[in-house]
């Protein structure tokens, strides 16, 4: 059977899709290798395309950290006019289906944001803004170093922040008051993308009707909840609480103010949950475990270094009410340094 | 005419961009970075991207760095010298022209000055106080990237 065509690629499988349109896993017959190609619509496709073009986005944004974008151009699909972008396929996906798939540790986290970081501050240095960090957006190469997507092309095909139905949880306060996106707008997104790595939320629970209500939360810090994940250090809760501050003075100012403040962290023990009551960890080739079960006179926490208990971090008799906060203290303060 | 100059150190490196003019240079960019925790592999890693994002962002037509030549740790080594490596490495690449001064090559006779004036102090008045880390580490980053625009 032949083959779905779309421009001179052959279809070989639908990737994902969102408002903007399909993402297609392609095979390029003439490189013979598979690339990813997506489709959007647009009002005018040719002129999206000198845009970009134009605006010299594509050789600004070419960079380790961002996903190459071999070309973008308007063509027919479906007897549709279209604009397709031909990027590097990365069969790793997105950090977004990491999060629905698999525990997303502390130092995980960092280590996205951090090298997101590096491709968006390369990006700025070239004077083109994201506008739409996400963690959809935020790739694994074959290596699993982070490439950012779409970067500089989320600027025709998105709706306006005025209209609710187009929302974007990642938009700052000033934005939402109708100010421009700029480098602090991208900081501040970049923060919220931290804020579901961090926390392992998949999806921030967006139920506004109204701007207004949508407004009146990111102002009260109610959007998103600033509730963490217990096993989160709270060096780390302090860096992502000023990359979302609502006043856009007190957030970050630039990637490298951000990213710094990240590598300022001495990391010690990569802890990941098994499950409620079992966590592991590695540091330096060591291995670690920490689990908590119940007795008769209270809970026990065992914390164990390559499979032997070390007394200085466990505790037995630990009543109902006292064991989680104990249990994710070790967890805390053997995180960092 | 823009220089770089950088000094590494064990837990930072500083970086100076410095455009020439008729009188003093001006200062367009100067920080101090602050190096992660990572593996070796990963930290040299690191150094190329940290280091490029500078480069690219100034495109300056001269690199400059200090040489180390009194560490001993292995520690020291790994964030001071290899990255010296890397450096040269990337200017390479860019094209662009790179050389390096030892701590006893920093001195106030580059100025025409006799060798025992203080060439930290010296330059205050010339340059200006430019906090924050206006001290000796940030200095060596200035002065060999100024070395280059005399």
């Amino acid at each position: 059977m032949d083959k779905e065509q779309l421009d001179k690629f052959q279809i070989i499988d639908h990737i994902g899709s969102g408002h903007f349109g399909n993402v297609f896993l392609c095979y390029d017959p003439f490189l013979q290798k598979e690339i990813a190609v997506k489709v959007i619509k647009v009002t005018d496709p040719n002129k999206f395309v000198s845009a970009v073009k134009e605006g010299q986005t594509l050789d600004s944004c070419r960079h380790k950290h961002i996903v190459d974008v071999k070309d973008v151009r308007s063509t027919i699909f479906k007897g549709e006019q279209v604009v397709i972008i031909v990027m590097e396929y990365l069969s790793k996906g997105s950090i977004q289906k990491h999060i629905e798939k698999r525990f997303i540790s502390t130092k995980d986290s960092c280590r996205v944001i951090q090298q997101a970081l590096l491709g968006l501050e390369h990006a700025h240095n070239n004077n083109v803004l994201h506008r739409d960090i996400k963690p959809a957006n935020i790739l694994f190469g074959d290596f699993d170093e982070i490439k950012l997507s779409d970067f500089g092309l989320a600027i025709n095909y998105h709706f306006e922040p005025s209209n609710i139905q187009g929302y974007r949880p990642h938009q700052p306060l000033e934005v939402i008051e109708g100010n421009p996106m700029d480098r602090v707008s991208d900081i501040y997104a970049t923060g919220i993308t931290f804020y579901r790595l961090l926390n392992n939320t998949n999806k921030l629970d967006f139920t506004f009707t109204t701007i207004d209500d949508w407004k009146k939360a990111v102002k009260r810090d109610k959007f998103p909840p600033r509730i963490f994940l217990p096993h989160i250090p709270e060096k780390v809760i302090k860096i992502l609480k000023k990359s979302i501050h609502k006043t856009k003075e007190t957030r970050y100012q630039n990637c490298n103010d951000f990213r710094q403040a990240i590598d300022r962290l001495n990391f010690d023990i990569d802890w990941v949950q098994v499950d409620d009551d079992n966590w592991t960890g590695h540091s330096n080739g060591t291995n670690y475990e920490i689990i908590k079960f119940k007795k008769r006179k209270g809970w026990t926490i065992d914390f164990k270094k390559n499979g032997i208990r070390k007394t200085e971090n466990c505790c037995s008799n630990v009543p109902d009410d006292k064991v989680e906060s104990e249990f994710f203290e070790v967890i805390r303060k053997t995180t960092l340094r | 005419m823009k220089a770089v100059g950088f000094n590494f150190a064990k837990n930072e490196f500083n970086f100076a961009v410095l455009q020439k003019t008729t009188n003093a240079p001006t200062i367009i960019e100067k920080n101090k970075i602050v190096l992660p925790n990572l593996e070796t592999d990963e930290l040299m890693e690191w150094f190329e991207t940290q280091i490029s994002l500078i480069i690219d962002k100034h495109n300056p037509d001269i690199i400059s760095h200090k040489i180390s030549i009194t560490l001993s740790s292995l520690d020291q080594i790994k964030s001071s010298c290899y990255p010296q490596g890397i450096l040269n490495l990337i200017a390479k690449k860019k094209g662009i022209k790179i050389n390096s001064f030892s701590s006893q090559g920093i001195n106030a006779t580059k100025f025409g000055e006799p060798k025992k004036t203080d060439v930290y102090k010296y330059i205050d008045p010339i340059i200006g106080m430019h906090k924050p880390y206006w001290n000796k580490a940030m200095k060596d980053a200035i002065l060999v990237a100024w070395f280059n625009i005399l």
